[in-house]
């Protein structure tokens, strides 16, 4: 029942988009087994969101609302998803960006809320600047965006072309999934209701730069230097956001960063060529993340305050032992525990970096392995503050404190795939690009590898969260003071762009409005015109006089 | 055909003044009258004419332009349906409108050039008579800077005059200049279209011009004059002055480019919101004449495509801050608005919508007119073309930054709540938005209006 089968690609084509000289764009639908593969979690955490955000949004007076913008980006997703040019995809892409500014600022009297969806945005802009760019330049090198023609025109592509236009793809990809340098508007997403975050910041919106750059695997596969950046930058954000997160006591930004956390390893994935691996993460993700963010979803729900500082809740366990168990189960399932769904998508990815063997691959082995720990550790910390702490809200509140029979049939369902979908994980391997030379590492990995690098993943991630124990029982204390504050505050990250970019622009922008558009020009222009047409008979006047006096 | 556009526009004057007489001043009716005949005026356009030897007919080019000016003269006297009663207002709305439809469709340099000027006249009037508080300074403005400039393109146009003894499209485009010759007509040309379109250091008059306008004067300065700049560029300067526009093209390009940052991070600085969608237009139409210089198929489709859907956009802009808006609360700052979603909802998802719609989202003939535009400039100018891609991020910075600021936050309490869009703002919304969705999604019957972009290609 569970075994692989080769299915044949189905390309559909709807009807003609525009067609300009040569070229002509699609509406077409290209179901091949990687489309079909990320369907599945869209569809599946879709409606499971949907009947959650039925309950977690019962008494908002705008749900209808709520609930329009969520069918409406299930819609876009399924045409990003489906696509079969990039132009289309360019579609999904830019409205899944839209609706998540949408459901973001949908408490929009807030104005954190509002604030956090602008960032948003604009950061996802940057990266549709870039996917704009990479889409003229094939438009204009290729003269098709069409999938399977640019497949096969790719090997015969003018190298720098290549390299140019793969870089925007990756650029696009950055802003879209979170990675280091443009991450900082997920955690300002966190602002947004929880179900919003359980399905377009964990499982499906932020996912697509990395379902773009294997949909692009094609060009990426000739350009190794990009590739190199690609596993590089993957990398550097899973071992940073996994570090941000010891630290964070918010309860969705930690999930949020461990999202990050772990599209760093889908990144590091591709970086290693391992495409089917990246996808397959993504797959096993979307279940166990969104599961994480309903059960904090749960928590901060049944909380009269609302509060997600999770320094203040402790001792939940006895009030809500459902949200515990699924969150156990998906933070089991997110540490890679042997039999849970994330241990066959995560480990993997990690032994092939090492599979590699070459010098980036080694580096980038200890790197995940380092994030897979911290993941451990963050993720218990989460558990222990929330669940078993001592309690830390007043008496009152734990009176409110409930389950919602709603919330649980989806988290239920959720569970269930965080524990077992990662058993079949060859029925969803498909092979992308297998002609070409890079491309089938995790064979090699899987007959070569030493059996202590391939547990290693796994013992640190144990013994090393141990530690954790040891820390908040036998020797507390708050005086970790620089590393502290400086992870706490994301690596001033944010006062970085701030301070740098941000500013700078704007004062820029102040002092060319100031002395440019009304000054140096108004003098050139109307203004000195003016005067100098009123000072002219003046000019006579002096003229006549001087030489009166001669 | 152009003395029955003169009767019509005399007869529609004189008889709705004459209506108006006999009905007790009842002004409703002027407003009709003159509607309807604004909508008639696009009848002439069908036929192909002559008069004193010039020529009246349309290609596909102007097409596209013609039923943008057709669809926007109605629109724009709706858009001051209620808030200017005055019979010369709508005349003027109305005369503008016949002189725009004319201006694309004369085969005259000459005549082309009479037309451009004549149309200042109107405006300008319009301005000076029922503009805001700034209105004399607006006025000079759009006269002097349009009117100084266009003395440049007067000069080019003589030296055609002086040398073939014609200024006819179809007579000039068969002869060729020496490079010199073609370069100095380029660069007085170009002064023209600089002024007019406008180019970052040419461009203050048009801010002052848009912030104090009455609304219709808006409308049709930003959705059809700005057009003209470009349609200039493809009609008077590609098919002749092609060697010296082969020549300019990386100046230009560079002045685009500098028009486009410079305008955007202008704009993220301004607080008045007519002057925010009028520094915006600035920076969609520099994006344009990339496109048109980019002597590419893709480009020239992509241009015209977005001068038609800015066309669409601005002026549903402008009708959304200069109108809606003004009319309730009299007021342009942005500071001054928030939390329309709360008490003005479906004010907010037009405003959303249009927005997104002018920051390039796919689905939106914006977004077409931008990637070809872009992808022209690419083809043309990898480097240049692809920092102009940047637009795409810089509109988005001006444009969700006003938006966000207008939509969200509470409402304020020293602010008086007011009704939401009325049947006839819902329409005007509709009227933009509607041909904007439908040719994103649908380009094909617009697209093959402008399959003969191709002549104009400089083939070597």
């Amino acid at each position: 029942m569970f075994t692989f089968f080769h299915e044949e690609s189905i390309h559909l084509i709807m009807g003609n988009w525009f067609s300009i000289g040569e070229m002509s764009v699609n509406y077409g639908t290209l179901l091949d087994s990687l489309s079909m593969t990320v369907i599945v979690p869209v569809g599946l955490v879709t409606i499971c969101v949907l009947i959650y955000s039925l309950d977690y949004m019962k008494f908002d007076p705008n749900r209808n609302r709520f609930y329009i913008f969520l069918s409406i980006f299930a819609i876009f997703m399924t045409i990003l998803v489906v696509s079969d040019n990039f132009v289309m995809m360019f579609i999904g892409w830019e409205f899944v960006g839209i609706m998540s500014y949408l459901l973001m600022s949908f408490w929009n009297t807030r104005m954190p809320a509002m604030k956090a969806a602008l960032s948003a945005m604009l950061l996802n802009r940057f990266g549709d600047a870039f996917f704009v760019m990479g889409m003229s330049m094939m438009l204009s090198v290729y003269h098709t965006t069409d999938f399977n023609m640019m497949e096969l025109i790719t090997p015969n592509m003018d190298t720098i072309m290549l390299n140019i236009m793969a870089m925007t793809l990756l650029m696009a990809a950055t802003a879209k999934s979170a990675q280091l340098g443009l991450h900082s508007w997920l955690l300002n997403a966190m602002e947004g209701p929880t179900p919003v975050s359980s399905l377009l910041h964990a499982a499906t919106m932020v996912c697509s730069g990395v379902y773009v750059l294997v949909r692009g695997s094609f060009m990426l596969e000739y350009t190794p230097t990009i590739l190199l950046v690609i596993l590089w930058l993957g990398g550097l954000t899973t071992l940073m956001s996994g570090l941000i997160a010891m630290v964070t006591n918010d309860i969705k930004r930690v999930i949020a960063l461990s999202t990050m956390s772990q599209l760093g390893m889908m990144m590091l994935a591709m970086g290693s060529s391992s495409y089917d691996l990246a996808i397959y993460h993504l797959y096993c993700h979307a279940f166990f993340k969104a599961l994480l963010f309903m059960s904090a979803g749960s928590i901060i729900h049944s909380l009269m305050s609302e509060s997600q500082d999770f320094r203040k809740y402790g001792g939940l366990i006895d009030y809500l032992p459902y949200s515990y168990m699924c969150m156990l189960i998906a933070s089991l399932s997110l540490m890679a525990i042997p039999g849970t769904t994330g241990y066959f998508s995560k480990d993997i990815i990690i032994e092939t970096l090492y599979g590699q063997y070459n010098i980036s691959g080694y580096i980038m082995y200890f790197v995940a392995t380092a994030s897979a720990t911290l993941t451990s550790i963050y993720s218990l910390r989460l558990l222990y503050l929330t669940f078993m702490n001592n309690p830390r809200i007043n008496k009152y509140t734990y009176t409110f404190v409930h389950e919602s029979n709603m919330m649980i049939m989806p988290m239920t369902m959720l569970a269930l795939y965080s524990m077992f979908l990662g058993y079949y994980r060859d029925n969803v391997m498909f092979h992308l690009n297998l002609g070409l030379p890079h491309t089938n590492t995790f064979m090699e990995t899987e007959f070569t590898m030493p059996m202590m690098i391939k547990y290693l993943p796994m013992m640190l991630g144990l013994t090393l969260s141990l530690t954790l124990v040891y820390l908040y029982e036998m020797s507390y204390r708050y005086d970790y003071k620089v590393m502290y504050n400086y992870l706490n505050q994301k690596m001033y990250f944010d006062q970085l762009t701030n301070n740098v970019m941000m500013r700078p622009t704007l004062m820029l922008a102040g002092v060319l409005n100031k002395n440019m558009d009304n000054g140096l020009l108004k003098t050139l222009g109307s203004t000195g015109v003016s005067r100098l047409l009123s000072s002219l008979p003046m000019m006579f006047m002096l003229n006549l006089m001087i030489m009166l006096m001669m | 055909m152009s003395f029955i556009l003169l009767s019509l526009t005399t007869f529609t004057s004189l008889f709705s003044r004459l209506i108006s007489n006999l009905t007790f001043n009842n002004f409703n009716i002027i407003k009709v009258i003159i509607l309807i005949s604004s909508g008639l005026i696009a009848l002439p356009t069908i036929m192909d004419w002559s008069d004193l030897g010039v020529y009246y007919l349309t290609d596909g080019f102007s097409d596209v332009l013609v039923i943008l000016t057709a669809f926007l003269i109605p629109t724009s006297i709706i858009s001051n349906w209620n808030n200017i009663k005055n019979n010369l207002f709508f005349e003027l709305v109305f005369n503008l409108g016949i002189i725009l439809l004319i201006n694309f469709m004369c085969q005259d340099i000459l005549s082309f050039y009479i037309y451009f000027e004549v149309s200042l006249i109107p405006l300008f009037i319009m301005i000076s008579l029922y503009g805001a508080a700034n209105r004399d300074k607006a006025a000079d403005y759009i006269l002097i800077y349009t009117l100084f400039s266009s003395l440049f393109m007067l000069m080019s146009i003589c030296i055609y005059q002086m040398l073939f003894n014609s200024t006819e499209y179809q007579m000039v485009n068969l002869m060729v200049l020496s490079m010199d010759l073609q370069s100095i007509m380029f660069m007085g040309m170009m002064m023209g279209v600089a002024v007019k379109t406008p180019m970052a250091p040419f461009h203050t008059w048009l801010p002052v011009v848009h912030s104090e306008s009455p609304l219709a004067g808006s409308m049709l300065l930003a959705g059809v004059m700005l057009k003209l700049a470009i349609y200039a560029m493809m009609r008077l300067m590609l098919p002749t002055l092609s060697d010296a526009s082969l020549l300019f093209t990386p100046f230009i390009y560079m002045l685009s480019l500098m028009t486009m940052m410079y305008t955007s991070l202008m704009t993220l600085r301004q607080t008045d919101l007519k002057v925010i969608i009028a520094y915006s237009s600035m920076s969609h139409m520099a994006v344009c004449l990339m496109g048109m210089l980019s002597n590419t198929y893709m480009g020239m489709n992509g241009s015209l495509m977005l001068s038609l859907a800015h066309g669409l956009v601005s002026p549903a802009l402008f009708m959304m801050v200069g109108g809606i808006l003004y009319d309730r609360y009299h007021n342009r700052l942005m500071y001054y608005y928030q939390g329309l979603m709360t008490y003005m909802p479906v004010l907010s998802v037009y405003l959303m919508m249009l927005s997104f719609c002018n920051v390039g989202a796919p689905l939106s003939l914006n977004f077409m007119g931008e990637l070809f535009s872009m992808a022209g400039a690419i083809n043309k100018s990898p480097m240049i073309g692809s920092m102009a891609t940047m637009s795409v991020l810089l509109s988005a910075s001006y444009q969700m930054k006003m938006t966000n600021r207008l939509t969200g936050g509470m409402k304020s309490k020293y602010v008086k709540s007011v009704a939401d869009v009325t049947y006839r703002e819902n329409l005007l919304m509709l009227l933009l938005m509607m041909p904007t969705m439908f040719f994103g999604m649908y380009p094909k019957w617009m697209m093959e209006m402008l399959t003969e972009t191709n002549n104009v290609l400089y083939k070597m």
